[in-house]
């Protein structure tokens, strides 16, 4: 026995052998694991009930197992590869693919355990335990693990799970920046200009506005470029409606802020979509920057980048980047349109974008949003936005990139006609400002309500009084919103005590 | 007054305390004779005589609850940025009027606290006669149902001629009204009050750790820093719509669930200790029996002492004023007790109480159970058999030699106002009682009764119990 012992020295075939005796229940087994009875290497015949124990998923992943298995030589497994310390890491790696509630079907377990085979073929190392983490973090999905597995990320993060992958230039994934202890999303960016990434690591848009993520240009030891932004709590997605009028006159002013800046600095964001826009402390962040170029570069582009839902007609056109920040304006009004029709301006409600994986479906798909984009007046209609917002996001959304607004108009236009809407402009100095006028009336209102306005210190009142008439004068108050300021003024004069009324 | 200095003070609990700008007139309020009176008053009553350490006062325990409530001020300041524009913020003079409500919170406590309360004054006070004795309106609210010390509270704030009243409407007009209304239970923010007066307060903070500091006691600790940095806002589900404070129950259940255990173990292991409780009755026993001699004018001796003339005046049921008031503390009921155990004429009876409690000639307790407490006490016959079993150990009538104790001790109050809240993900609030993993403290056990006696007599009185329990 002694002899099989070290014939069979490595930890891994010993593994094996107690998962099967694990697997049959056979407690004695498993106290006795590294004392096999194998009869011979071949003994490792004995795997295939072993591998049903595996295969309880199915016959390909007892077959996968095998081809990944077999081929191996006891020598192979004392190499660093597989140091006796990742037998924890096997075990766990093969526990969790049999889990029951991970609800692994044959098919994805065995081309998981084909891919992993493949790429140990080629000599490539793998990390089982991270890999165990990925198979818990994406049940059932070879293809998110493999992308995990293959992507080599830079030295300060550790990957811990694909964010998505929809997009044609980048895997996003989720990811654990190792020194700040938080959890940050690392982007890949696919297309290999290095120029331009130069330039993205020279430009310090992590410190310039507070719309716009703060994002850190990484490189891996291939010197691959990689974008980690901290990761907001909230982030829109297609499905995100706006709550009110507040909320998208919000989405579209802090936005528009963020595109200005960039427009400004000669910069062109190139993806404003739902996905690309998170919430944080009640304002929307400009967040994803893996295709931001100088608008120069975008000017010589021919091939149109970006999402297919938010491409500005021009691009569906093939006239290419006529005036490159309008593609972003357009974008933004197309995500405003969204958060109050539920459908982007050239596609209908529920329709799916083919994705990049599908050329054909997805060039079928863009030729039919180019003949949209040329029947404009057909799809585009803003009865479902609140009227205040209808000719700011037309003026977004004009075909034609001429005769569409630039952001510096958004911010303009915005300004003067949403005040009463618009965190950002509130005109108390004292603080950054969380609410709009409109919010801070409301406030003010509900406060009075529930409040013995006796209780009020006359400080207090004069105060509140004071304020309500500076509130007053709020260009964009509706007539309701005008005399619920003066019901509020005429109800705090009436409070006993006078002093406030010489203010 | 100035505002712009940093106000220092050394705390035995907390450490150095320190009062920034506005937040000074805590202690100008502090130096008013009307606070200085607490100074006299211990926060424990008696319960030094069980737990030596237990000697401070009640002026500490108010400064520790005034600079509590700027800390919770501090962290509410800091929540209400997140959902309240700047006009309608707590705003640095809200926070003062916090802090000064809970620096006076405990001004009207008479000597021992409780014991005064109890025994002196006892529930049925005129409420009219004091009302008018004090100034205030016989109407309002407090004078209606309040306790008497929350009564005589509210009218030393109220007092113009006090030096406290006059300090307060110097810091801005109208103060003293609006702490006198915040103590109440009513203010502008109204999510204010429950912070002075819930099942988790600062009060309640402050007395918790200070008490358990002075006594020595291993368990009434908890995480008091956590606490004040779990306090959030949120919506009561039910009721007005309107903005209440709480804990958020994500991460201060633990905490919580701890501050509530050491407020019981400190009621269970000091101010109901048995010893505690014992002395504490044998006073009221001295008090009753010279309010008895004084109205029948046995202890005529000192009625004729002007210095006691306050407290002679109470005792004869009389209201007193506010600047009368003034004298009555801890200092001078043990004038008091010295006068009453030195005298060689006046009351007997009152004499031998005052001697054994000036020696801690203390009763003991007699071993029976809390449901042979209670078969005696409502069986006229049995007590009656009681009482001849200790008269022949005792000097004077035998129901001034006889302390009937009865403590009981709830974890949660059970009013709307007054529950502590925890505030979920999605911001409402709900009581702490209700949370599943708190039904367990939601039980009130019965209450303990014990009786307690001279020493002599515990074998006979015990006796006496059990024969007619048996007959």
């Amino acid at each position: 026995m002694g002899d099989y012992c070290s014939l069979l020295a490595d930890n891994y075939i010993c593994h094996l052998a107690a998962y099967h005796s694990y697997c049959n229940k056979n407690q004695e087994l498993i106290s006795r694991k590294g004392f096999f009875l194998l009869e011979s290497i071949d003994a490792i015949d004995s795997l295939p009930s072993f591998l049903k124990a595996l295969g309880l998923l199915g016959p390909k992943t007892a077959e996968a197992t095998r081809y990944l298995l077999l081929p191996i030589q006891p020598s192979l497994f004392k190499t660093e590869s597989l140091a006796s310390n990742d037998d924890d890491a096997l075990d766990g790696f093969v526990r969790s693919l049999i889990d029951p509630n991970a609800k692994w079907s044959d098919d994805e377990a065995a081309s998981l355990l084909h891919a992993l085979s493949e790429r140990k073929s080629h000599g490539d190392l793998i990390d089982f335990s991270a890999v165990t983490r990925w198979v818990n973090n994406h049940p059932n999905d070879a293809a998110s693990i493999i992308q995990c597995v293959d992507v080599d990320p830079p030295d300060e993060v550790d990957i811990i799970r694909v964010l998505s992958q929809s997009g044609s230039q980048k895997v996003v994934y989720l990811a654990s920046w190792r020194s700040m202890q938080r959890e940050v999303v690392v982007k890949k960016i696919i297309r290999t200009d290095e120029s331009a990434a130069r330039e993205m690591e020279s430009f310090p848009l992590n410190l310039s506005h507070p719309n716009i993520i703060e994002t850190h240009p990484l490189r891996n030891k291939k010197g691959e470029v990689f974008f980690a932004e901290l990761r907001l709590a909230e982030v829109l997605d297609d499905r995100w409606q706006a709550a009110g009028i507040q909320d998208g006159s919000n989405l579209l002013f802090d936005i528009a802020s963020a595109l200005k800046y960039l427009h400004d600095h000669k910069r062109v964001h190139g993806d404003v979509k739902p996905d690309n826009i998170g919430k944080d402390a009640g304002e929307f962040i400009l967040l994803d920057f893996g295709i931001c170029r100088p608008t120069g570069e975008f000017a010589n582009e021919l091939t149109a980048t970006g999402s297919l839902r938010t491409r500005a007609p021009e691009l569906l056109l093939n006239e290419g980047y006529v005036d490159p920040p309008k593609v972003d304006v357009w974008a933004l009004g197309a995500t405003i349109f969204n958060a109050y029709c539920g459908r982007f301006p050239l596609t209908s409600c529920g329709e799916r974008v083919p994705r990049v994986s599908e050329p054909v479906a997805r060039e079928e798909f863009e030729s039919l949003l180019a003949t949209r984009a040329r029947e404009w007046n057909q799809w585009v209609e803003f009865s479902k936005l609140p009227e205040e917002l209808r000719s700011i996001v037309a003026a977004m959304l004009e075909p034609r990139p001429a005769a569409r607004i630039s952001s510096s108009n958004v911010i303009d236009r915005a300004t003067k006609e949403l005040p009463a809407l618009i965190r950002g402009l509130n005109s108390d100095p004292s603080r950054r400002q969380r609410f709009s006028p409109l919010e801070e009336l409301h406030q003010i209102g509900e406060f009075m309500g529930h409040t013995r306005l006796k209780l009020i210190p006359r400080r207090k009142t004069a105060e509140m009084i004071a304020r309500l008439r500076d509130l007053q004068g709020t260009p964009g108050f509706s007539k309701k919103e005008q005399d619920a300021t003066r019901q509020l003024l005429t109800d705090l004069d009436k409070v006993p005590g006078d002093e406030h009324k010489a203010d | 007054m100035s505002t712009k200095q940093i106000k220092r003070v050394q705390d035995s609990v907390h450490g150095l305390l320190e009062f920034r700008g506005t937040e000074g007139v805590v202690v100008e309020v502090l130096r008013t004779p009307e606070l200085q009176r607490l100074r006299r008053i211990r926060q424990l009553g008696l319960a030094h005589y069980v737990f030596p350490g237990a000697e401070h006062s009640r002026l500490t325990h108010c400064l520790g609850a005034a600079y509590l409530a700027l800390r919770f001020a501090h962290q509410i300041q800091i929540e209400a940025s997140e959902h309240f524009v700047p006009v309608l913020m707590p705003d640095e003079n809200a926070v003062a009027d916090f802090a000064l409500a809970a620096l006076c919170h405990d001004l009207g406590h008479g000597p021992l606290s409780h014991a005064w309360e109890r025994e002196v004054i006892g529930d049925s006070f005129r409420r009219d006669a004091w009302a008018n004795a004090l100034g205030l309106d016989p109407n309002e609210r407090i004078c209606q149902n309040g306790k008497w010390h929350e009564v005589i509270g509210q009218a030393l704030l109220a007092w113009e001629d006090g030096q406290l009243h006059k300090v307060l409407e110097n810091h801005e007009t109208g103060t003293s009204e609006r702490i006198r209304k915040l103590l109440a239970g009513e203010y502008y923010l109204g999510y204010l009050p429950r912070l002075l007066n819930s099942d988790v307060d600062v009060d309640r903070s402050d007395f918790i750790m200070r008490d358990t500091h002075h006594t020595g006691v291993a368990y009434g600790r908890f995480d008091i820093d956590w606490i004040i940095s779990t306090c959030t806002f949120g919506r009561l589900q039910k009721g007005p719509n309107s903005w209440v404070l709480g804990f958020d129950q994500r991460k201060s259940l633990r905490a919580l669930e701890q501050f509530l255990i050491a407020r019981r173990a400190l009621y269970e292991t000091v101010y109901q200790h048995k010893t505690v409780r014992c002395i504490e009755g044998m006073v009221a026993l001295l008090l009753r029996r010279l309010k008895e001699a004084v109205r029948t004018g046995t202890e005529g001796r000192l009625a004729q002492l002007d210095i006691l003339r306050p407290v002679i005046n109470m005792m004869r049921g009389e209201a007193v004023q506010p600047a009368d008031l003034m004298r009555v503390d801890d200092f001078f009921l043990f004038v008091l007790i010295d006068a009453v155990a030195s005298g060689s004429t006046g009351d007997e009876t009152a004499r031998d109480l005052a001697n054994r409690i000036q020696a801690r000639d203390l009763f003991k307790q007699i071993p029976v159970s809390s449901e042979e407490v209670m078969e005696l006490l409502t069986s006229p016959e049995r007590l009656e058999e009681f009482h001849d079993s200790i008269q022949p150990y005792v000097p004077g009538p035998s129901k001034y030699y006889v302390v009937w104790d009865k403590v009981q001790f709830n974890m949660f109050s059970d009013s709307d106002e007054t529950s502590a809240l925890l505030i979920n993900d999605s911001g409402v609030a709900s009581p702490l009682q209700d949370h599943p993993s708190l039904s367990a403290y939601r039980y009130s056990p019965p209450p303990v009764r014990r009786i307690f006696t001279v020493r002599s007599a515990i074998e006979s009185a015990t006796r006496a119990i059990r024969r007619s329990r048996q007959s």
